[in-house]
C-alpha cells in the first residue's frame, strides 16, 4: 500500500519539475505576434511577399504546404498510408 | 539522387496490389527496388568522392525557404548501410516470411518494409528538421507494424508498448523542433546552427528545454538505459527478419539523425555549454553497462540478442557524446560494424530456430555438430561482438576507447572494457557449448533438411564482411572522417 503511493508521489513531483521548468520557458519565449521575433525573419518574409509570384497561389498556407514545402507533406501523406497498411496487416480477416 | 529515395515508395504503394498468384512479382519488385536503390547509392559515394558532396533542393526553393536533402559523406554512408542490410535481410525474408505468416500477407510485409527503408533513407539524408520529424513518424508506424504483423496475442502485445513509448519519444522531439523554432525562425539545420550561435545567449532556458527533449526523444527511439523498456519485448516477438532490421538499422538511424543535430544545429561550443554530453554519457555508460549484464541473465538467445542491442547502441552514443573527432568516428565506425553483426547474429538464430525450434542458451548444447558452417559464422560475429583485435568489432570499440582518451574522460575506457569483458561473458559460453559438448539423448533434434540458400547466403555475406571490415577497417574509416571533418571542422585532428 505505502509503496503504491510512494510510486504516484514521486509521479506526481516529476511531472510538478517539469511543469515547473516548462512554465520558466514558456515565459521567456518571444510574444505571440511580436514584430521583433526571431521567427518574423528572411523567410516568412520571402513567403509573405513572394508567394503570388512564385507559386500564383493566393493563399499563403496553400503556397507553403503544396509548394515551398510539398516534399514534407509528401511524408504527411504517406504516414496516413503506412498507418492503414499497418492497420490491414493486424486485421485477423482479408 | 531522387530515384534511390522516392523507388522504395513508389513500389510501397504498388505492392498491396500483388496478391496470390502475383507474389513472385511482388518479391521480384521488392528485391529489385532495394537493390537499384542500393546501387544509386553507391554511384552517389563514388560521385561525392570524385566531385564533391551537393544539396538538393525540392521544388528548386533554395535552403531557407525550402527543403534541402543534403548528400554528404554522413548521409551517403549511412544510407549504403541502410540499403545494404536491408537488401540481405530481404533476401532472407524471401524464404523465411512463408513460415512465420500467412501468404497473403507477404506483400503487404515487404511493402511496410519498403516504407521502413524509405523513412530511414530520408532521415539519413534530410537537412531538414520538420522534414527529418515526418521521416521518423513514418518509421515508428513502419517500425511498430514489422513487428505485429504476425497475428499472435505477445506480437501485438510488443507493438503496443513500443507504438506508445516510440510516440511519447515522437512528441518530445516535435516539442524540441517547435522550441527551436520559436527561437530561429528556421527550420534548415545549417541555417538554425548559424542563427543559434547567436539566439542561445538571449534565449537559454528555452534551448536548454528543446535539448533536454532532443535527449529524451532519441533516448526513447534508440532505447538508451532507462526508457529501454520497449526493445527487448519487441525484439524478442518480432519475425526474424524484422528483428534484425529493427535491431540493426533502425536504432542506429536514430544515433545518425542525434548526431546530425547535436553537430550541425547545436555545434561543440553549445553543447559543452549544456552539459548535454554529460548527461548522455551517463546516461550511454549506464545503458553499455546494464544492457550487458541484463544479457547475461537471459535463458533465451533472442532476448539475449536483444538486451545486448541496449548495449551496443549505448557505445554509439557515447562516442557521439565525447564530442570529438575520434570518439565520432568510433561511433559511426560502430554504427558500421553493429549494423553487420547483428544483423548476421539475428539472422543466424533464425536459422537455428527455423532448424530446431529452439530457443534456449541451453539447448545449444553441440549444435556445431550438426551444422558447423552456421556455427562458425555465429562464432565469427560473437568474437566480433566481444572485439578480438582480427574483427570489425575492435576496431570501433579502439575507436571509442581512443576518444575517450582523447577528451581525458578515462572512466570511459574502464566503461569499455568492462562491457567487452560481460560480452565475453554472454557469448563465450554459448561457442563453446556448441562446439566442445558432445551431443546426447537429451540434445535437441535438429531437422535434416538444407538450410534455403536464399537463408544461408546473406549469413555468409555478412560473416564475410564482418572479416573483411576487420582486416580492412581503414576502408569505411576514410569515408566516416570525411563525414567528421564536414561534421565538427578540420580542428578534431
Amino acid at each position: 500500500m505505502a509503496f503504491s503511493y510512494a510510486k504516484e508521489i514521486f509521479i506526481l513531483s516529476l511531472l510538478l519539475v517539469i511543469f515547473t521548468a516548462l512554465f520558466f520557458t514558456v515565459e521567456e519565449m518571444p510574444t505571440f505576434g511580436d514584430i521583433n521575433s526571431p521567427s518574423n525573419n528572411l523567410v516568412s518574409q520571402k513567403i509573405k511577399e513572394d508567394h503570388m509570384e512564385d507559386t500564383n497561389s493566393p493563399n499563403m498556407i496553400t503556397a507553403i504546404i503544396t509548394d515551398y514545402r510539398a516534399f514534407d507533406t509528401l511524408g504527411e501523406t504517406t504516414v496516413l498510408f503506412t498507418a492503414i497498411c499497418a492497420v490491414i496487416s493486424v486485421l485477423k480477416k482479408d | 539522387m531522387l530515384l534511390k529515395i522516392l523507388l522504395p515508395l513508389t513500389v510501397a504503394v504498388l505492392l498491396p496490389f500483388f496478391h496470390g498468384t502475383k507474389l513472385l512479382m511482388a518479391k521480384v519488385l521488392f528485391i529489385g527496388s532495394v537493390l537499384v536503390s542500393l546501387g544509386a547509392s553507391i554511384i552517389l559515394l563514388i560521385g561525392v568522392y570524385t566531385k564533391r558532396p551537393f544539396s538538393y533542393y525540392f521544388g528548386g526553393w533554395m535552403s531557407p525557404w525550402g527543403i534541402e536533402f543534403q548528400v554528404g559523406y554522413l548521409s551517403v554512408f549511412t544510407s549504403i548501410i541502410i540499403l545494404s542490410m536491408a537488401f540481405l535481410v530481404g533476401v532472407y525474408s524471401l524464404e523465411d516470411m512463408h513460415k512465420t505468416i500467412e501468404k497473403n500477407r507477404i506483400p503487404r510485409y515487404y511493402s511496410l518494409f519498403l516504407l521502413l527503408v524509405f523513412s530511414l533513407l530520408g532521415i539519413a539524408l534530410t537537412n531538414d528538421i520538420f522534414n527529418l520529424f515526418v521521416f521518423i513518424e513514418i518509421s515508428t508506424i513502419a517500425a511498430v507494424s514489422l513487428i505485429t504483423v504476425v497475428n499472435k496475442k505477445q506480437n501485438i502485445e510488443a507493438g503496443i508498448k513500443y507504438l506508445v513509448l516510440s510516440a511519447l519519444g515522437s512528441g518530445c522531439i516535435l516539442f524540441a523542433i517547435a522550441l527551436i523554432y520559436m527561437v530561429t525562425g528556421n527550420l534548415n539545420m545549417t541555417q538554425i546552427g548559424v542563427e543559434l550561435a547567436t539566439a542561445w545567449k538571449n534565449y537559454p532556458r528555452n534551448i536548454l528545454a528543446a535539448s533536454s527533449f532532443l535527449v529524451v526523444g532519441f533516448s526513447v527511439k534508440s532505447a538508451i538505459f532507462p526508457v529501454h523498456v520497449w526493445l527487448p519485448d519487441a525484439h524478442t516477438y518480432a519475425p526474424s527478419p524484422s528483428r534484425a532490421i529493427l535491431s540493426g538499422v533502425v536504432i542506429k538511424v536514430y544515433a545518425v539523425a542525434m548526431i546530425k543535430i547535436l553537430f550541425t544545429i547545436f555545434g561543440v561550443e553549445i553543447l559543452e555549454n549544456l552539459a548535454i554530453e554529460t548527461v548522455f554519457l551517463v546516461l550511454a555508460s549506464l545503458s553499455i553497462l546494464f544492457g550487458s549484464v541484463f544479457a547475461i541473465a537471459q535463458a533465451d538467445i533472442k532476448r539475449m540478442l536483444a538486451y545486448s542491442s541496449v548495449a551496443q547502441i549505448g557505445y554509439v552514443y557515447l562516442g557521439i557524446d565525447l564530442a570529438n573527432a575520434a570518439g565520432i568516428s568510433g561511433a559511426l565506425l560502430h554504427v558500421l560494424n553493429h549494423a553487420i553483426m547483428k544483423v548476421g547474429l539475428f539472422l543466424i538464430v533464425g536459422i537455428i530456430i527455423h532448424k530446431t525450434g529452439k530457443r534456449r542458451i541451453s539447448d545449444f548444447r553441440g549444435l556445431a555438430r550438426e551444422m558447423p558452417v552456421i556455427m562458425i559464422c555465429f562464432t565469427v560475429m560473437a568474437l566480433s561482438m566481444i572485439g578480438i583485435p582480427p574483427f570489425s568489432g575492435f576496431f570501433s570499440k579502439y575507436y571509442l576507447a581512443l576518444g575517450a582518451i582523447d577528451a581525458n574522460k578515462h572512466i570511459y575506457v574502464v566503461v569499455i572494457l568492462v562491457s567487452s569483458l560481460l560480452n565475453a561473458l554472454y557469448y563465450l559460453p554459448i561457442i563453446v557449448a556448441s562446439f566442445f559438448n558432445e551431443r546426447d539423448e537429451t540434445s535437441v533434434e535438429v531437422i535434416r533438411e538444407k538450410i534455403p540458400k536464399t537463408m544461408a547466403i546473406p549469413v555468409l555475406v555478412l560473416t564475410f564482411g564482418s572479416l573483411f571490415f576487420g582486416l580492412f577497417y581503414t576502408l569505411p574509416l576514410d569515408v566516416i572522417t570525411r563525414a567528421v571533418i564536414d561534421l565538427i571542422g578540420q580542428g578534431g585532428f
